[in-house]
């Protein structure tokens, strides 16, 4: 352990899941966990305590919900980055969580490379979003105008086609199948692609494209 | 007429009006009995079917709220196994595909049973989400008109986002519609549900059939109980329509 560390807090109302939360988090290089909360009330005497760099917390929790809790750190913390865990379906809630200043979310069933991912991301002054974000969701982050600020970049002709594609949920094989391309051309651009937008997945793609109308949220229904 | 026939008279007139007032008495009393069970036959289906819906509604709740993270805890603890062997690798990998696809299901048998939907933002958006997933794989274009700034209360929506759901599932199992249209609109002080298919249509026997039969009886109870009524009307060949009022007080 380095003063490096990337410090984290976490806050579940569910022991087991913060057993298993932390776990993962207590075994990852780089990460340092500094405690559990289970309400939001608890996760705020900690925060005030403890200064984490990260917050991962739940949306629905007793006394406090996660929803409060992160309005607040966001306002008197700002040095803490928080991520969002949901349930699946809870798009509404997960918006509320972003625009209380949250800068990623991760779905419960996430894996741990995943989580460790997030923390890292959002510990570098970025953000993070789901790998499972559904296209609707997409949509909502990428509406409101305050969430995922990011310069426009440009993109060549080619990378607008496989952006596109990757919108529509197309995997690099059959993108290259569609373009008449190799896959590893393809990985290529797609490697390119998220380095200039800054982005780490699908749904960070499908969210930057959809903000600077590289596509519009019809092109997503297409096939 | 002499007195002896005056009193046979009179004695049978008697009997009559006895006769008369003991049949009164019981039609009376068989008309009363029968309202009695009327009433409480449908005091007895809406006590049915609020507690159907508040089960529904705690099951679910616990699926999402408490059987998910648990689901969730397993896998994380699963990977967080620390193995070089590619079989436990591979081992680890599945068990974790297995996880996601248990809490899929979860969530889905959640959202049948309750629709989030629903219970968050309201009958509009749990109608086009249902009808959005509904639609497209069964080949039916759904169209739905709503009218906006209706307030009908939580327990009137799911009642009717109930109906609307019978009549989808109906519309697919048994009308080879290609369109549906469903409409809600208010109109003097009443709430109107109506939708109209281009369907097949039937002569009346089709919801008769066992099982279909149910799904009838269904929206008929929840209209009742919400104090509406409802209309079917179809022709063979020319689609089914329904046309719900139900008093918006």
């Amino acid at each position: 352990m380095t003063n490096q560390d990337i410090t984290v807090l976490i806050a579940d109302d569910h022991e087991i899941f913060r057993d298993g939360l932390s776990l993962v988090l207590l075994k990852a290089p780089g990460i340092r966990l500094l405690g559990e909360a289970e309400n939001g009330r608890e996760l705020l005497n900690l925060v005030h305590q403890l200064r984490p760099d990260i917050v991962l917390t739940d949306l629905k929790m007793p006394v406090m919900d996660g929803i409060e809790a992160t309005r607040e750190i966001c306002i008197k913390y700002p040095g803490t980055g928080v991520i969002a865990l949901s349930m699946f379906d809870e798009d509404e809630q997960i918006m509320d969580m972003l625009e209380a200043g949250a800068r990623g979310y991760l779905l419960k069933n996430a894996g741990k490379r995943e989580i460790i991912t997030a923390v890292n991301a959002v510990y570098h002054d970025g953000n993070y979003y789901c790998i499972s974000t559904s296209q609707k969701l997409a949509a909502l982050i990428a509406k409101n105008r305050s969430l995922s600020r990011s310069e426009k970049m440009e993109f060549s002709s080619r990378e607008k086609e496989i952006i596109l594609l990757i919108c529509r949920q197309f995997t690099a094989k059959q993108i290259a199948g569609k373009l008449f391309l190799s896959s590893r051309t393809v990985e290529g651009h797609r490697t390119r692609i998220l380095e200039k937008m800054k982005v780490r997945n699908t749904a960070g793609v499908v969210i930057y494209a959809l903000k600077h109308n590289l596509v519009t949220e019809k092109d997503l229904l297409e096939r | 007429m002499d007195a002896q026939e005056a009193k046979f008279y009179l004695a049978v007139l008697a009997v009559a009006i006895v006769t008369g007032i003991i049949i009164l008495y019981f039609m009376l009393s068989f008309v009363r009995q029968h309202r009695r069970y009327v009433r409480l036959q449908k005091e007895r289906i809406y006590a049915e079917i609020v507690t159907l819906e508040r089960e529904r509604r705690r099951i679910a709740s616990d699926l999402h709220d408490d059987i998910g993270p648990m689901l969730s805890s397993i896998k994380l603890n699963i990977t967080c196994l620390d193995t070089e062997l590619p079989q436990d690798l591979e081992i680890i990998s599945k068990a974790g595909s297995y996880i996601d696809e248990t809490i899929g299901s979860l969530r889905t048998i959640s959202n049948n049973l309750m629709p989030g939907t629903l219970l968050r933002k309201g009958l509009e958006e749990a109608i086009r989400e249902f009808t959005g997933k509904m639609g497209g794989p069964a080949g039916l274009a759904i169209l739905i008109e709503y009218a906006p700034g209706l307030s009908l209360g939580r327990d009137r929506e799911v009642n009717l986002f109930r109906i609307i759901q019978e009549i989808v599932h109906n519309t697919i199992k048994h009308a080879r519609a290609t369109r549906l249209d469903i409409h809600v609109y208010a109109e003097n002080e009443q709430l109107i549900l109506a939708t109209r298919d281009n369907g097949q249509g039937f002569e009346g026997g089709m919801y008769s059939r066992k099982g279909a039969g149910l799904g009838l009886k269904n929206l008929e109870s929840r209209t009742e109980i919400m104090g509406g009524r409802v209309l079917m009307h179809s022709v063979p060949g020319k689609g089914t329509q329904f046309y719900f009022e139900i008093p918006l007080e």
